[in-house]
């Protein structure tokens, strides 16, 4: 019990000021949740690659504050052991340690290992041996050195053994050796977190399944803010014909799968076919990939019509959203999550997804969408012929959305899974000091 | 069929003797048979003799290799100039070995046409390095370079032995005379590298505290295990009485690794020694560097690709703080995945032949009991009992992939030996000996370590003609030794 709020600090891969990406959404979502809680004096520390970005890594300052924000500071690294995850900077170790036992921290809530580095767990234990440490598992790394995706890109395949000689199929460069050595950092440095969370109960599994205990482990989903305005009704176009893909194109994304579909679909049916695809990154796909993709629309159907639409954020999601039928996400790796679905379902778009991961936990064939097996662009092409044109189907599983769980619905759960540590306010001064803020 | 001598033509085709001898049949004979045939003349020499590497260190190191119709080139009489100085190479070190290559253009099966020559200008004579080098076989020009790239020592040493790894994969029967030969050439080579080493002392944390045991971990090339040997390590090292002594051998970017390490230091409060060698000193070089800046009594050595077990690590660790007494101590190392690898080692003795000569010798080789067995490192006593069954006591040397020794005795016996090239054979060698000065070696049952050795990961070319080399040595040194087994002791030994 403590006279004070809880001071929560926020360990961040990036910060979405400096580079957008779910995971850092995430950390920044709860990290302003806390902020409106008046139990916790939140404060965030984003890692970041000060090569990157040398714009937020001051010469010779390994943390520095992020401009017009209160409590949120950038702590840049030059170097990172990207197998290891380790960074192991004398400068940084002083920075943190100080940073540390400036804010005595109650909480820890590390989101990333990726510039940040394992030892970092270490440190924080060695400057507050009693502060209680939790840690958001948003991709698959400590498992998979291979994008943190449990995805054989030399297979096409996802990844369902991830033992040490299996990975060397994906980095023969390596020993089976180098990734048993892996395993014991990352196991090492999570056995000073006190409890994980994981944003699907499907990767809640696949660590389980790896080492973690499970009772040190819970289910989270990302909370999501919603946009959708009070009393919108959902709307969609005539035909029913419009597919939407949402995210990066990248290989792991599936969008040749989704293409050749539709390919697929167009040849056997007189209606037209629209893909929209919203997405950047398009510079980080492999080549093959997207020779893969030039390769499918290479004498496409007449009746078939993909545009890429560019790159979009969470403030015109929604919008977008509205202007297509169906989304479509066809990852052929086992998302963690997948937060476009929570955009979708917004929207009250149905999601036709691959049955991938965390997808697999959040699509239910035939209530509130419909699902394939990844990789398969026939039944992907079925399922396209069958929603084209069909409105009961559309309001069908339109009628089955819910909203994903609110961001701060996803907080109350993070202070149910702190307050099972021990960790807890003294209720009078919380009243105390709401009144103050008031 | 009476044979005739064309006199006359020798004369033409030889001025300068036509200046001596004229035309005189006798004398033109007389000096074919006794000079002319030996200095090749009239021999199309390009045709029978070929140079296909050649390169010079600046201190007066020649490497050369090739090929001669050894039917028609009996000796090899080099002389070399370098610029204006010339200089008559002693040959007599040239070593000749089969080239079934050269076998199929000559036409002489089974000969011994190939040759690999490690000469010196003596370093009493007059050397200086120049642009322009010639080299000459009798009065032929064989190799000529305008502009001669001149190596160091140590380059010289590395790319001589990458050029003599196409030896290593023949047969050891096949190679064991002329390996012989070539490490007497390239012994003095390696000392001399040895020699020229600095090691720099680059970290130093608690310095003024107590020791007891000294750990030292030599890493040449890759430290990327470093950091998380350490780590596994650090919370024994922050309790007990043991420093860490890191040799770093031509690791690259080793400043960035200082960092790492006293960062480390930073979050670990562990007594810690690093040092970095101006070169590469050698698994011997390097591990008796450590023991020399050793303050502890007690010398463990360790690979830095050894790891206590990740459960249960006390009894490993427990080996790190024991007194080894007189004795030389080894631990029981296991594969990543937890089966036994190395319950001691023994030496085993073979005879073999050479293919083409018929001529005998002895090889030695280095075995490791319970290697492939399926023993787990969790396993109980029973299991442990099972695994060394057919360890024999009195053959049983232990590999300094993990050693305990007291620090007194390590160095009566002189330390690590330091003729093997490089790496390899040193650890056997030093049990060897200390078995024969009467030294007892323990295999010690509660040490259960990880060893993460490297698997089926392509040697480059010098680290396996130096592994060729060394073996040679070792059999070499010794064939005689009374631990050393038989054959057939070896068919029951596991």
């Amino acid at each position: 019990m403590t006279d004070r709020p809880i001071k929560y600090l926020s360990v961040s891969l990036y910060h979405p000021r400096v580079m957008r990406g779910g995971a850092q959404f995430v950390a920044k979502d709860i990290h302003d949740a806390a902020v409106r809680d008046a139990n916790f004096d939140p404060v965030m520390l984003a890692g970041i690659d000060g090569q990157m970005f040398p714009q937020y890594a001051k010469v010779g300052s390994a943390i520095t504050a992020l401009p017009d924000s209160a409590n949120e500071y950038i702590l840049a690294g030059q170097k990172f052991d990207d197998f290891f995850h380790t960074i192991y900077d004398q400068r940084r170790n002083k920075a943190v340690a100080r940073f540390l036992e400036d804010h005595q921290p109650d909480v820890i809530h590390v989101h990333h290992s990726i510039w940040i580095g394992l030892e970092f767990l270490e440190l924080a234990r060695k400057i507050l041996p009693n502060v209680k440490i939790i840690y958001t598992l948003h991709e698959y790394v400590a498992i998979c050195n291979s994008r943190g995706q449990l995805y054989r890109y030399h297979e096409n395949g996802i990844c369902n053994d991830s033992s040490p000689d299996q990975c060397v199929k994906c980095f023969p460069d390596r020993s089976a050796e180098e990734f048993i050595l892996r395993r014991r950092m990352f196991k090492r440095a999570f056995g000073l977190v006190d409890h994980f969370i994981a944003p699907s109960a499907y990767l809640r599994q696949r660590f389980v399944d790896w080492g973690i205990p499970k009772d040190n482990i819970s289910v989270v989903p990302n909370g999501h803010k919603s946009v959708r305005p009070d009393d919108w009704t959902p709307k969609a176009s005539a035909s029913l014909n419009v597919f939407g893909f949402f995210g990066q194109f990248v290989d792991a994304k599936g969008i040749d799968i989704l293409l050749m579909a539709a390919r697929v679909a167009a040849d056997r049916v007189k209606e037209d076919i629209e893909v929209k695809i919203f997405g950047g990154n398009k510079q980080h796909a492999s080549e093959d990939y997207v020779a893969r993709i030039e390769a499918i629309l290479e004498d496409a159907p007449k009746n078939l019509t993909v545009r890429e639409m560019g790159s979009y954020s969470r403030r015109n999601v929604f919008d977008l959203m509205t202007g297509i039928d169906w989304a479509v996400v066809p990852s052929v790796w086992p998302e963690t999550f997948g937060l476009v679905v929570s955009e979708a379902w917004d929207a009250r778009r149905p999601v036709i997804a691959a049955r991938a991961g965390g997808l697999d936990d959040r699509i239910v064939d035939g209530k509130n969408g419909l699902s394939f097996p990844p990789g398969s662009t026939e039944r992907l092409a079925n399922i396209i012929e069958d929603c084209i044109g069909n409105a009961d189907l559309w309001d069908r599983l339109r009628s089955g959305i819910k909203d994903e769980i609110t961001v701060d619905a996803a907080w109350q759960a993070h202070v149910d899974i702190i307050e099972s540590l021990g960790v807890k306010r003294d209720p009078k001064v919380v009243q105390l000091d709401s009144a103050a803020r008031i | 069929m009476p044979s005739e001598f064309k006199f006359q033509n020798y004369a033409q085709a030889n001025a300068d003797l036509l200046d001596v001898f004229g035309e005189d049949e006798e004398s033109l004979k007389r000096h074919y048979e006794k000079h002319g045939r030996g200095e090749l003349r009239g021999v199309q020499v390009d045709r029978y003799f070929q140079i296909e590497n050649f390169f010079c260190s600046d201190q007066g190191d020649i490497f050369i290799a090739g090929w001669a119709d050894r039917r028609i080139i009996q000796t090899l009489q080099l002389r070399m100039e370098v610029g204006y100085l010339s200089f008559d190479l002693d040959t007599d070190g040239v070593c000749w070995y089969a080239r079934p290559d050269v076998d199929e253009v000559l036409g002489n099966q089974g000969a011994a046409n190939g040759f690999i020559a490690i000469l010196k200008i003596p370093a009493e004579d007059s050397f200086f390095v120049h642009s322009e080098v010639n080299l000459y076989l009798r009065n032929f020009k064989v190799h000529q370079d305008p502009a001669s790239r001149w190596l160091s020592t140590g380059k010289f040493l590395d790319q001589a032995l990458g050029a003599c790894a196409v030896l290593a994969a023949h047969p050891i029967g096949d190679t064991l005379a002329i390996g012989a030969q070539l490490y007497d050439r390239i012994e003095p080579i390696w000392k001399t590298v040895l020699a020229n080493q600095k090691f720099a002392k680059m970290v130093d944390t608690r310095g003024d505290a107590d020791v007891d045991q000294s750990i030292i971990i030599t890493i040449y090339r890759k430290p990327a295990m470093l950091l998380v040997q350490l780590t596994e390590l650090a919370d024994f090292l922050k309790e007990g009485s043991a420093e860490v002594i890191v040799v770093l051998n031509q690791v690259p970017d080793p400043v960035g690794l200082v960092n790492n390490v006293l960062a480390f230091c930073q979050i670990h409060d562990i007594r810690l020694s690093l040092y970095v060698c101006t070169g590469n000193s050698g698994f011997s070089g390097g591990n008796n560097h450590g023991a020399e800046v050793a303050r502890g009594d007690t010398l463990i050595f360790m690979n830095p690709d050894v790891f206590p077990p990740a459960e249960d690590k006390e009894a490993a660790l427990n080996f790190l703080k024991t007194d080894p007494g007189d004795a030389l101590h080894g631990g029981l190392l296991y594969y990543g995945e937890g089966l036994l690898m190395h319950s001691g080692m023994y030496v085993v003795r073979e005879t073999v032949m050479n293919s083409r000569s018929g001529e005998t010798g002895n090889a030695l080789r280095v075995e490791h009991f319970g290697k492939g067995l399926s023993h787990h490192i969790d396993d109980d006593e029973a299991g442990l009992d099972r695994a060394l069954m057919n360890v024999r006591k009195d053959a049983c040397i232990v590999s300094a992939a993990l050693w305990k020794v007291r620090k007194d005795r390590f160095w009566a016996l002189g330390g690590l030996p330091t003729d093997y090239i490089f790496a390899y054979y040193e650890d056997a060698d030093f049990c060897l000996r200390w078995i024969a000065a009467g030294g007892d070696i323990v295999v010690d049952r509660d040490a259960r370590w990880i060893h993460l050795e490297g698997v089926g990961k392509a040697m480059s070319p010098s680290v396996r003609s130096f592994m060729w080399l060394n073996r040679v040595h070792f059999s070499k040194k010794f064939e005689s030794c009374d631990q050393v087994v038989d054959i057939v002791s070896d068919q029951a030994l596991l």
